[in-house]
């Protein structure tokens, strides 16, 4: 028997399944249809291992790993993913630096906020750990929909599309790098960028308010919908 | 750079890192409380061995009086910022020094101490907190924390009047005496040290004979002009009245190496080059490290940041002084610093988890390792974790 966990990458890895077989395998791919994806988290390794779930594994073969995906601590694929977008010119150990001293620049900007902060409640909400914010400050930025151009009788109009889940990652990544790009002179990018999460992780901030003025504009816009098909 | 290498995924061997991580429990921050092991008192005079890799906690009152002009690495500046208290690890090397300075003998000739390590392992650190003793025990501090700055850049740079072919930076000098005052001003006026001669600046501007040393160095701060005199004059008299057993005094120079430098940044009026020994607070500097006075100490640092860069291959106190440095300073007291044992890097990852600075603690042996147990190259490994 599969418990929850199991089913879920079954179901995401399986190579039978109609649904993988159309999203994740591409015709000229190295891998055959039947090779399934690395499991790169130790956590989720030891799980794997703890419940049994090994034996669904054995017999298959497995794609290599991602040449930047490593076990360390300091490795969360979000977070590569997030560096690879913020790099030009392929300089991606400033990128990773970057990142890092963001990171610490979160840190520094929480642990300050609870040495001021004067009662218990304010002290107990507040989040130290940097990829709990960057995480939930992605989440939070992802929009829905997004906006085509379609020209239709001479006219163009702007019709709200709906999005897979890699372009709104792509879209909350790149605004929140643009809203850490736009920064008076003396501040760093990762002073800016830091700020930048902790406000998206509150709801609030220049990325956000992109999210939600793109929201307003797919529902002012819903009277186009139907120029997608017609 | 090494700890950059380290961290690129393709060159790290992957079971390496495997080793560290695959086995580990998620560690719950709410149930794990964890505190630092301190000493029992903030008093570094009183610490024994017991105490090594133990943190003590400098006051706010002794942190702006002692390290408020010129000041720590950067890396502790921030930090203090952040935990909003400086705590000091104390470690073998200071204990080893602040022991031999405590049993000084007054009529020697002064001790001299150099102090010298690689990079990030915590010369500065210790240096600093012998400096915090010394100020406790009611020493005059004589701190002149990189003297290399001075030789970057000066906004104004003259020829002395007193001295031949030497230079004057005023503006440094008079900072200088500016940073003595807050440092030493309680103690100066308790111990009633006065000036020694009368001294004639101008025809308008006289130090008289037993006027209060203060204000010898107010004169200096106001006359900016007269201000490298001004601290000629102050060393001169500090070492006198050491040497009669009125007053103790530590020397601590940060940076020593650079001295020795064959040139620097600095452009005399005439556009000729300046090297380091030709300005004349530098030379009376020297005359501090000399081993003609008694009663007093010098703990000195030679660092591989102030020397020129064809100059940095060893962290030698013989190699960076050069031939000159270590003639001059020769007898003294070679002290190294290491990188910091198990038990003291156990310590200060329980601090930073104390401090909510090191949030994951299941990659603590993972950061041991990457730093290769150096302070500065862990604190900043702990950064985005």
């Amino acid at each position: 028997m599969l418990n929850s966990f199991s089913n879920l990458i079954f179901k995401t890895l399986n190579p039978l399944s109609s649904a993988a077989r159309s999203a994740n395998v591409r015709c000229m791919s190295r891998y055959g249809p039947q090779f399934i994806d690395p499991v790169v988290d130790p956590q989720e390794q030891k799980k794997i291992r703890e419940t049994g779930d090994l034996q669904t594994y054995l017999f298959r073969p497995i794609k290599s790993a991602p040449g930047n995906y490593t076990c360390s601590h300091y490795f969360d694929p979000e977070v590569a993913k997030f560096t690879n977008i913020l790099m030009s010119g392929g300089r991606k150990a400033l990128c990773r630096e970057l990142m890092d001293k963001t990171f610490e620049q979160i840190k520094r900007n929480q642990i300050e906020r609870f040495n001021k902060a004067e009662t218990d409640e304010e002290r107990n909400a507040i989040i130290f750990d940097p990829l709990i914010i960057f995480h939930k400050a992605i989440e939070n930025t992802k929009p829905i929909m997004k906006l085509l151009k379609i020209k239709r009788g001479g006219q163009t109009y702007q019709v709200p599309y709906p999005i897979t889940e890699n372009e709104k990652r792509f879209r909350a990544i790149k605004w929140l790098i643009e809203a850490g790009n736009d920064k008076p002179n003396p501040i760093h990018f990762p002073q800016r960028m830091a700020i930048e999460f902790i406000d998206a992780a509150n709801n609030k901030g220049s990325a956000v308010k992109r999210k939600t003025e793109l929201h307003r504009q797919c529902e002012a816009n819903r009277a186009y919908a139907h120029y997608r098909w017609a | 750079m090494i700890v950059k290498l380290l961290r690129a995924p393709r060159l790290l061997s992957k079971c390496v890192v495997r080793n560290f991580s695959a086995v580990e429990p998620v560690v719950n921050l709410n149930e794990r409380k964890v505190f630092a092991k301190r000493a029992e008192t903030n008093d570094p005079a009183t610490h024994s061995e017991n105490d090594i890799g133990k943190f003590y906690t400098v006051s706010i009152e002794d942190n702006k009086k002692l390290f408020s002009f010129y000041e720590f690495p950067a890396q502790f500046e921030r930090n203090i910022k952040t935990f909003n208290e400086s705590a000091f690890m104390i470690r073998e090397p200071a204990l080893e020094i602040i022991n031999s300075l405590k049993t000084l003998d007054p009529t020697k000739p002064i001790l001299k101490f150099v102090i010298y390590g690689r990079f990030g392992e915590g010369k500065t650190m210790t240096f600093c907190h012998i400096c915090h003793f010394a100020h406790r025990a009611g020493w005059i501090l004589c701190y002149v924390p990189t003297s290399t700055i001075w030789m970057r850049w000066s906004k104004e740079v003259t020829f002395s009047e007193t001295k031949p072919e030497s230079i004057n930076i005023p503006l440094e000098s008079a900072q200088w005496l500016r940073n003595f005052k807050i440092q030493n001003a309680d103690l100066i006026s308790k111990l009633d040290l006065r000036v020694r001669d009368k001294i004639v600046w101008s025809a308008r501007e006289i130090t008289e004979k037993d006027a209060p040393l203060m204000e010898l160095v107010d004169h200096g701060i106001n006359r900016v002009k007269y201000a490298a005199d001004v601290v000629d004059v102050l060393i001169e008299n500090i070492k006198l009245y050491s040497t009669e057993q009125r007053c103790r005094t530590l020397v601590a120079i940060d940076g020593f190496n650079g001295f020795f430098n064959p040139k620097s940044n600095l452009k005399a009026p005439d556009k000729t080059p300046v090297p380091p020994l030709r300005v004349t607070i530098m030379q009376s500097l020297m005359k501090l490290t000399q081993a003609d006075w008694s009663n007093g100490a010098a703990v000195l640092t030679v660092d591989t940041k102030n020397s020129y860069p064809d100059n940095r291959e060893f962290v030698f106190p013989l190699y960076l002084l050069h031939k000159e440095g270590f003639e001059h300073l020769d007898p003294f007291i070679p002290v190294y610093v290491p990188a910091l044992n198990p038990k003291e890097v156990n310590n200060l990852l329980d601090y930073y988890e104390e401090k909510k600075w090191l949030l994951k603690p299941q990659a603590r042996e993972e950061i041991e390792f990457l730093s290769t147990r150096n302070p500065y190259h862990l604190t900043e490994l702990c950064g985005p974790l």
